[in-house]
């Protein structure tokens, strides 16, 4: 009996322990965290969070979301075992929340003294926003330019100061500075080729300069096949031929597999890289610390006759919908803390990304200029910064992934001279025009 | 029934519980799931919504599919009769008294326990149009090796080769095979005359015959099913030329919201395979001896 009574008595002990010890704390599921400085950047902000905060445990998981592992997102949907806050790459944040997959953080943001749309810059803010409602708090953003190799340049008698006006200007630069063997093989390139093949962003980055986009103002009609973006493709179809050809520039871009990462133009292979970013820098302080003293930064040369336009991508923080409402709070708290003026500065040094807030922005040229020594090559983050005036948004549509994966088909296609510009235009825009009208159909 | 047999029914029910309840809750309800998720629009994000045949419409008149469909016939044609032609001649190389020979037998099988995705990344080095290694021993005889993986030409290809590095399991199954051939039958074709290419001919081809099936069989559904290569080595490209079909498939259902198609897709490619297979066991019968005698 007394056995019984003390095995009932310690049960009860034991449960009103984890009890007690749970009560009051929160979790905060955070994924998302991406790798290298920027995702080191990360969890160091959310261990500070931790240490001040000791009744909240945020716990990581790591792997980029909004491009690739989108799966385990998926999953969890289907599972409904959604975490409470994502950090995901903003070039994705309307397809989800097309969907419903977002929570809107419309309330949230305009209950909050630390994060305020004026303060935000216009292309993020629009990239976070679907039909009139904001998904996404922006916190990073990838400012590209031209980034141009000064020695290269002199070598072959160009003026460093005075980049190429136009994309014309720029394939008879890049031809200028391409270097071959005795066998016609590339040995040193006027572009970074893998740019062209990779994803179809210098594409977009030409688009924008002549005003053209992939969806109508309204969203509903696809409009890759605009003739100002054929004229587009064609010139870069040109770059490539006049450098040898895709074959010629897919060689000399395959050794770049065997480079971890690091792209040719941080190493001096490359004179120039048409969207480089802030991150160029970081590849540089691993790869060649000395040549970031060689580097100048312009903004990517427009189509003849546009203005030069900055692609902005970046990451930004989600809740998913279905997060209970204590919950989101929880994990909104937790997105000012990373808002903290302290807290930007440390991100941005270590990540070599900035933020896309005006006050940080401020807040980031006042410190270079009080302490050029903590940034690496300040004058090089002064030319990135200089480029945010001219910062343009990928327009957010309920198919932004699919659209990118047919430009890059039709870029694919062109450059392999398997199809002619506009048929390849015509190819992708029909398969997204589909899926457009199958997503607008059901919305009605 | 008596008691025993009775308490060892229910053990022998309770024993077999978790495998059955694993295969209702993880095989055939997710199997019945994806059948009635292809007949509709589903994102997973949102409710399924039934559409009937739609989505099997759209995808056969969809070029992205053909193309798949095509460079998926064209890596499982060539890819099965690489892999059953190279493991059987290496079996039969590994198949001979030579001293040592178990760590010939061993070094070739390693590299199929090796993970799929670091066979993947080592063969991307290994492919490099400028620094691979297949370039490199090409120029020993002159040759100027293609861009492999980056020439829509040479992709298709690439993979395949890629592929034979991996049939270190058939070399396995075409040994014990061999050795399942009974030396008798050897010795009375040499008295009777019979040369080394009869031997082979007339006795180790015919009686090999049902392990030849049988490693027809998966490595066809394994080729069928590509995708850590792709996925890897070139994302589908270049100009969609590695594009396999359940790579396109994975993109449907975690890229494109259209798991609908995606299960759509899963279903057409189970009943291609399961079509072929049973063909392949109509054909056997006029080539596959099971008996000696």
């Amino acid at each position: 009996m007394v056995k019984k009574v003390l095995t009932l008595l310690l049960s009860v002990v034991f449960v009103l322990s984890l009890v007690s010890y749970s009560y009051g704390k929160v979790t905060i599921r955070w994924w998302g965290i991406v790798g290298g400085p920027q995702g080191e950047a990360l969890k160091s902000m959310a261990n500070k969070y931790m240490k001040l905060n000791p009744e909240v445990t945020i716990e990581m998981r790591e792997g980029a979301l909004g491009l690739t592992d989108v799966a385990a997102f998926l999953a969890a949907i289907s599972a409904r075992q959604t975490p409470e806050l994502i950090y995901w790459d903003r070039f994705t944040v309307a397809e989800f929340a097309a969907r419903g997959a977002f929570m809107p953080l419309d309330e949230l943001i305009a209950s909050s003294k630390v994060i305020k749309t004026k303060d935000m810059y216009a292309y993020a803010l629009k990239e976070a926003s679907f039909k009139g409602h904001i998904y996404a708090v922006p916190h990073d953003a990838a400012t590209h330019g031209l980034a141009i190799n000064i020695t290269h340049y002199k070598e072959v008698g160009l003026d460093p100061s005075k980049p190429p006006k136009d994309f014309e200007e720029f394939i008879v630069y890049a031809k200028k500075l391409t270097k071959y063997d005795d066998k016609g093989n590339i040995i040193r390139c006027g572009i970074e080729a893998s740019e062209y093949f990779n994803d179809p962003t210098p594409l977009v980055v030409l688009m924008k300069s002549v005003g053209a986009d992939w969806v109508s103002p309204d969203g509903k009609r696809c409009t890759v096949n605009d003739p100002k973006i054929v004229v587009a493709l064609d010139a870069i179809v040109r770059l490539c031929d006049a450098l040898g050809g895709r074959q010629k520039l897919q060689d000399f871009i395959s050794a770049q597999e065997v480079m971890a990462g690091i792209s040719y133009f941080a190493t001096g292979l490359t004179s120039q890289y048409y969207r480089g970013g802030l991150w160029l820098l970081a590849q540089m302080q691993r790869a060649k610390p000395e040549l970031a003293k060689d580097v100048k930064v312009f903004p990517s040369p427009p189509m003849p006759g546009g203005k030069p336009k900055a692609f902005m991508g970046g990451f930004s923080f989600v809740i998913p919908a279905g997060t209970p409402l204590d919950k989101a709070k929880e994990a909104f708290k937790f997105i000012e803390f990373c808002m903290s003026p302290e807290n930007i500065l440390e991100y941005e040094k270590a990540s070599t990304k900035i933020i896309p807030y005006h006050s940080a922005i401020n807040l980031t040229k006042k410190e270079l200029q009080a302490k050029p020594q903590d940034f690496f090559a300040p004058h090089l983050w002064k030319d990135f910064l200089n480029l945010i005036r001219i910062g343009t948004p990928r327009t957010p549509t309920p198919f932004n992934f699919l659209i990118y994966t047919e430009l890059r088909r039709a870029v694919d296609n062109a450059t392999y001279h398997k199809m002619s510009s506009k048929e390849a235009l015509d190819q992708a825009a029909s398969v997204i025009q589909k899926n457009l009208d199958e997503f607008y159909k059901k919305e009605r | 029934m008596s008691s025993f047999k009775k308490v060892q029914t229910t053990a022998g029910i309770i024993c077999a519980l978790p495998s059955i309840l694993g295969f209702f809750i993880f095989v055939l309800g997710p199997a019945v799931a994806s059948a009635y998720f292809s007949f509709t629009r589903y994102t997973v994000i949102e409710p399924p919504e039934f559409i009937g045949f739609e989505n099997y419409k759209a995808l056969i008149s969809e070029d992205l599919f053909k193309i798949s469909f095509y460079n998926t016939i064209y890596l499982t044609s060539l890819g099965v009769l690489s892999t059953i032609f190279t493991s059987l001649a290496l079996a039969l190389l590994l198949n001979q008294k030579l001293r040592g020979i178990s760590i010939y037998r061993t070094v070739f099988f390693v590299p199929s326990i090796t993970p799929l995705v670091a066979n993947a990344v080592i063969w991307t080095l290994f492919l490099n149009g400028k620094y691979g290694l297949i370039n490199y021993v090409l120029s020993w005889f002159g040759i100027n090796g293609p861009a492999w993986l980056a020439d829509p030409r040479w992709a298709k290809p690439a993979l395949i080769i890629m592929g034979i590095w991996g049939v270190g399991q058939s070399i396995v199954i075409y040994l014990a095979g061999l050795q399942g051939i009974p030396l008798e039958l050897y010795e009375a074709a040499e008295v009777d005359g019979a040369g080394i290419i009869a031997r082979f001919r007339y006795i180790t081809w015919p009686l090999l015959s049902p392990t030849t099936f049988f490693i027809l069989i998966t490595s066809t559904i394994a080729h069928f099913q590509m995708f850590v290569q792709p996925y890897v080595m070139t994302q589908g490209g270049p100009a969609d030329a590695t594009m396999t079909y359940v790579y396109l498939l994975y993109n449907k259902a975690f890229g494109w919201f259209k798991m609908g198609e995606a299960c759509a897709m899963a279903w057409m490619l189970f009943i291609l395979v399961i079509t072929l297979t049973m063909l392949q066991f109509y054909f056997s019968k006029k080539w596959v001896h099971y008996e000696l005698f």
